[in-house]
């Protein structure tokens, strides 16, 4: 009877230590660009497009994949575009493959020098390099802005190198 | 007798109940395979909780204009963008598919190659992210500059430069940055703050453990893209080979960050978390044909 009080309570115990790894079950999507997947590889059809945030409700785990639903939806996803708490929220920063011109004018780009006290003659003979009007750096920072990645072309590069998902 | 019935009956519904939970179980330990709560949702979590200060306040297009600043005087410091289009295109490929994965990835990343003797990467807070073509020299493989760039993506996800600087009186009552309030003491306090940035980006650099922070997110964002995480600690290891013969170490990752050691020791740390990480994305033939 003792011996059986003493199961009991070791079973119990082992009932509530599982209980917060049910509370697990949930998972949200982390990472831009993340797809339903209709079965557990990247080239099987894509059910939905998740944003980030979305809630997930796993029901099983094969190799480096979870199996989900999703907004009534279910199907698979990546290992590396799922966390185990909502991200932080949005930024406003539009998204990854935003693009904006600068913000800055040509006349803000010459507040670094000012602030310093160093003419840019100065400072470029101090740092031994050619000196450049105002102008030129903004005019290569509006091209760096300027540089675009499609959604599309990124798949294909993480495709053509089998990275994550795409692994063979 | 009956107690004794009743009593099996409840090891019975508690077994039955026990079995029922075994598969969550199984489903849990896959969790905890994968996503180590200290990582990447832990670091969003204290992220959140470590932002201190009124620097909170500011909005993204704010961040992004002091972010240009810093670019603009990066570009004056290092040098003007290396003029090879393939090569610029293939580093924001390289930048993106980490900064999807990062803790941040839902602001405009752009990734730059400097032309500079200089081996180094640096961030501007918003999302301008700078390495210079002797670091990409250094550099062996398409992981390894992945793990650098998941490192500068890191410190933009984590607001590092702007925590460095949140007491700077610039932001005592400043949510945003508009044209109207960059008039007069606030436009002196605005030049003030980006003195202060460029002091801890180009000289001082970031708070030590601000870096090991970096340097931890990198990895889980690596791994989580499906790199090899050791392309960090590999690159690392390239500059320690170099440490002693290099020239210039004046605004370079030599001074402005950690004692290389020190970062190599808790890489190789980390890496014990990823068991299957040497299975994981190394290419460093397409790295060699697109970035050579």
């Amino acid at each position: 009877m003792k011996r059986m009080t003493i199961l009991l309570a070791c079973l119990a115990c082992l009932t509530l230590l599982a209980l917060p790894a049910l509370a697990q079950d949930k998972l949200y999507v982390a990472s831009e660009g993340a797809k339903l997947k209709s079965d557990k590889s990247a080239s099987s059809d894509t059910v939905a497009e998740l944003a980030v945030g979305t809630e997930l409700k796993v029901s099983g785990a094969e190799e480096s994949w979870y199996k989900v639903q999703a907004g009534g939806k279910s199907g698979w996803i990546y290992r590396g575009k799922v966390a185990t708490s909502p991200p932080e929220p949005s930024q406003q920063g539009g998204n990854l493959f935003g693009s904006s011109g600068s913000n800055i004018q040509v006349s803000e780009a010459d507040s670094a020098r000012s602030m310093r006290g160093l003419s840019e003659q100065e400072a470029a003979k101090a740092a031994g390099r050619p000196t450049r009007p105002a102008a030129e750096y903004k005019q290569a920072l509006d091209k760096i802005l300027a540089e675009k990645v499609d959604k599309k072309e990124l798949e294909n590069f993480l495709k053509t190198g089998h990275i994550g998902e795409y692994a063979k | 007798m009956k107690t004794k019935r009743s009593l099996s009956a409840l090891f019975l519904s508690t077994a039955l109940g026990l079995l029922l939970l075994l598969p969550s179980l199984a489903l849990a330990a896959g969790f905890l395979d994968f996503l180590d709560p200290s990582t990447k949702e832990g670091k969003m979590l204290s992220g959140a909780k470590t932002v201190l200060g009124s620097s909170q306040q500011l909005d993204y297009k704010s961040e992004r204009i002091i972010g240009e600043n810093l670019a603009i005087e990066g570009l004056r410091r290092y040098g003007m963008p290396v003029q090879n289009q393939k090569l610029q295109h293939y580093v924001n490929l390289v930048g993106l598919s980490v900064a999807m994965n990062s803790p941040r990835p839902d602001i405009p990343y752009r990734f730059v190659v400097l032309d500079s003797s200089v081996q180094n990467a640096f961030a501007c807070p918003g999302g301008i992210i700078f390495v210079t073509s002797a670091l990409m020299q250094t550099v062996q493989s398409e992981s390894q500059l992945a793990g650098i760039l998941a490192h500068e993506v890191a410190h933009v996800a984590h607001r590092h430069a702007l925590k460095s600087i949140q007491r700077s009186q610039f932001f005592s009552g400043v949510g945003q940055i508009t044209a109207a309030n960059m008039k007069g003491d606030k436009g002196a306090q605005f030049e003030s703050m980006i003195g202060d940035l460029q002091n801890v980006l180009f000289d001082k650099g970031l708070d030590q453990n601000m870096e090991f922070e970096a340097d931890a997110t990198a990895m889980e964002t690596t791994y989580r893209t499906g790199y090899n995480p050791a392309g960090l600690m590999e690159s690392l290891q390239a500059l320690q080979r170099i440490e002693a013969s290099s020239p210039n170490k004046k605004g370079s990752w030599f001074s402005t960050h950690p004692p290389l050691a020190s970062r190599i020791a808790k890489n190789q740390a980390q890496l014990k978390k990823y068991p299957d990480a040497a299975s994981l994305a190394v290419l460093a033939d397409r790295y060699k044909s697109q970035a050579r």
